[in-house]
């Protein structure tokens, strides 16, 4: 059962420099309780995605060319003030990258998971708190009792993220969306986090969107996984399949440049040069000027390669994929 | 959920509660002058709320026989041009200038913060409508103002705490959008957004704790504003009217020289009365700006 459906969406902000170009064609599906991960660099479009889903774009900065988001079926981009607000927290949320800053300092980090309760169920405060004690419990913070009624200061990083892990799941959404849910964090607390999710996600059944740069992450949260760049899905696969045979040169090279224990080689090998502004996309394929398979062939910044289906639920963005096959 | 994954650090423990409130009282606690300022405004407050058990003369009793006597054992302050206690002037004003200044600050601050927090959180046409109203009203003499409003509704206290809060708003509406405008931006403004809230509930749940600290230091420097005003225009004859006493109207009658210079009893009195409470109020303002808004401080 498709829970979210992305079909060519494309969305532009306006900046100082002229207008930017954020997400262009993005067409994806996620089932219920499906985990997806949207990979990226900085600036490929994985949190505009985010947004889009929520309806948070800021208008007027913001604005959708084209293409349609459809949750439950029905397209977010035409839901009124009131159903976007009905839908956010209650149907899909979202856990903020940096716990540090997305929760309230003057207000107790009982208060505001309460809030998010309040937000949309008719209950009283003393219900509302209780059950955001009930919710602490479950995201494994010791005295939730106490804890409920500290300020977000008292906590520590990974107390905070589970704080926002509890609000996210307040509601038992259909779908979580997690951008950069571990960035923000140690790396001892990063694999507590991910635990967590991954037990949040089994307990409320939510289909689940992991947004990161850490193909660690990827490998150990998700089912399937999307590469994005330059505002583009460059390509879609399960995660086994993405790991052992990548067919987007960009994939390849996000997979070298991952630090090894295990190889031989001690340099790493970072791809070379900057994603393509987005101000004026050239042409061709955005990823040409860096990549390694193009070996200057002149389709590749004339023609923008669209994502093509490749068999077994896979699909890439590359004139030149084939090559990559027997890599 | 599994037990894996509780925080084991946190288990063992014990956590102290401790409130943002409880710390900014204790910095107010430290600030020399404005417990200073505090401890008098307190003593200016019992003294006019219990200004009859201080005095037996009754502020309005016209007494013709004692006209302008000088400070004696029944008339602790004298007597004014008509015979009645200064002293029990001096106490039943003190109510009617504490009253107009602690209303025309709660309806200025009230008002402010309403529109200066709808500014901010909306932006756009809402926001710019708004400021340039502010703009307006800031533009306008104040004084000169009340004195037509006064002429054109009849001067009455009502009218008086009305115009004052109707014209001092933009001071509390600056300092409330400029605190939104910043805190719009945090993410936990964004987070509560993305969990389905509305405008109503960002601005009660987020701006109004966030701006509490300041709006309380502009409302105690209003209050200051709001008691020279009534000064002001009880002095020339358009605030509180006699034979009800107000600090402003008691200065009247140092509007002639030999008043001023032969019968200081009728003027020194309530000039030190305004002169101390303003003063205390300010001192209360600045300890309370310290105390709640620690990047502010000198």
């Amino acid at each position: 059962m498709t829970l979210l459906s992305i079909d060519d969406l494309a969305v532009e902000f306006k900046t100082e420099d002229g207008i930017a170009r954020a997400l262009d064609g993005v067409t994806f599906d996620i089932g219920k309780g499906e985990i997806v991960a949207i990979v990226g660099e900085s600036g490929s479009g994985k949190s505009v995605t985010a947004l889009s889903i929520l309806g948070l774009l800021r208008k007027p900065a913001a604005r959708v060319v084209r293409g349609s988001v459809r949750f439950n079926g029905r397209d977010v981009l035409t839901m009124s003030p009131r159903e976007l607000r009905a839908m956010r927290g209650k149907d899909a949320a979202m856990i903020f990258q940096d716990p540090m800053t997305a929760l309230n300092p003057v207000h107790r980090v009982g208060k505001q998971i309460a809030e998010v309760v309040r937000l949309h169920n008719k209950v009283d405060r003393a219900t509302a708190f209780a059950r955001a004690v009930e919710l602490l419990t479950l995201v494994g913070v010791a005295q939730p009792g106490t804890r409920a009624r500290q300020y977000p200061h008292e906590f520590s990083g990974g107390m905070r993220q589970r704080a926002m892990i509890a609000m996210a799941i307040a509601n038992n959404p259909a779908l979580l969306i997690a951008d950069e849910p571990t960035t923000a964090l140690d790396v001892t607390i990063q694999a507590q986090v991910l635990e967590l999710l991954r037990a949040a996600q089994q307990e409320t059944g939510a289909a689940t969107i992991l947004i990161t740069h850490d193909l660690g992450v990827v490998a150990e949260m998700a089912e399937r996984v999307l590469v994005m760049y330059a505002g583009r899905i460059v390509e879609r696969a399960d995660v086994r399949s993405l790991f052992a045979r990548p067919r987007h040169p960009y994939t390849v090279g996000l997979l070298d440049s991952i630090p090894r224990l295990d190889a031989e080689t001690q340099a790493l090998k970072p791809i070379p040069g900057s994603p393509p502004s987005l101000l004026a996309p050239p042409p061709g394929c955005p990823f040409a000027p860096r990549c390694a398979l193009r070996r200057d062939r002149s389709i590749c910044v004339t023609e923008r390669p669209p994502l093509t289906d490749i068999g077994d639920g896979r699909a890439t963005a590359c004139h030149f994929q084939e090559e990559l096959v027997n890599v | 959920m599994t037990d894996a994954v509780i925080d084991t650090a946190a288990a063992e423990s014990r956590p102290v509660l401790r409130s943002p409130g409880r710390m900014a009282v204790r910095r107010f606690l430290r600030h020399k002058l404005a417990i200073a300022g505090l401890l008098v405004l307190l003593a200016v407050i019992v003294v006019t709320v219990f200004a009859p058990l201080l005095t037996s003369h009754d502020p309005t009793r016209v007494d013709l026989s004692q006209v302008r006597k000088p400070p004696n054992a029944e008339h602790l302050l004298g007597t004014d041009g008509s015979g009645r206690d200064v002293f029990a002037r001096l106490l039943y004003a003190g109510r009617v200038s504490l009253l107009v200044g602690v209303f025309s600050a709660l309806l200025a601050v009230g008002l402010g913060t309403l529109l200066g927090a709808i500014a901010g959180i909306v932006g756009g046409w809402v926001d710019a409508t708004i400021m340039r109203a502010a703009d307006v009203f800031l533009s306008f003499p104040v004084l000169v103002v009340m004195i037509v409003i006064a002429g054109i509704l009849g001067p009455s206290v009502t009218t008086m705490v009305i115009a004052i809060g109707v014209f001092t708003w933009p001071g509390a509406g600056r300092v409330v959008r400029g605190v939104t405008l910043s805190l719009r931006e945090r993410e936990f403004v964004q987070a509560s957004r993305a969990f389905g809230a509305r405008t109503r509930w960002l601005i009660v749940h987020h701006v109004l704790p966030a701006v509490f600290g300041s709006v309380v230091v502009v409302a105690t420097l209003a209050v200051a504003t709001g008691i020279l005003l009534e000064a002001s225009l009880s002095f020339l004859g358009l605030g509180v009217q006699p034979p009800q006493p107000s600090w402003g109207n008691m200065l009247t009658d140092a509007q002639r020289l030999t008043v001023i210079s032969q019968m200081p009893w009728l003027w020194i009195p309530p000039g030190v009365a305004v002169a101390i409470t303003v003063l205390s109020v300010n001192f209360v303002g600045d300890g309370l700006r310290d105390a709640l808004d620690p990047r502010e401080s000198s």
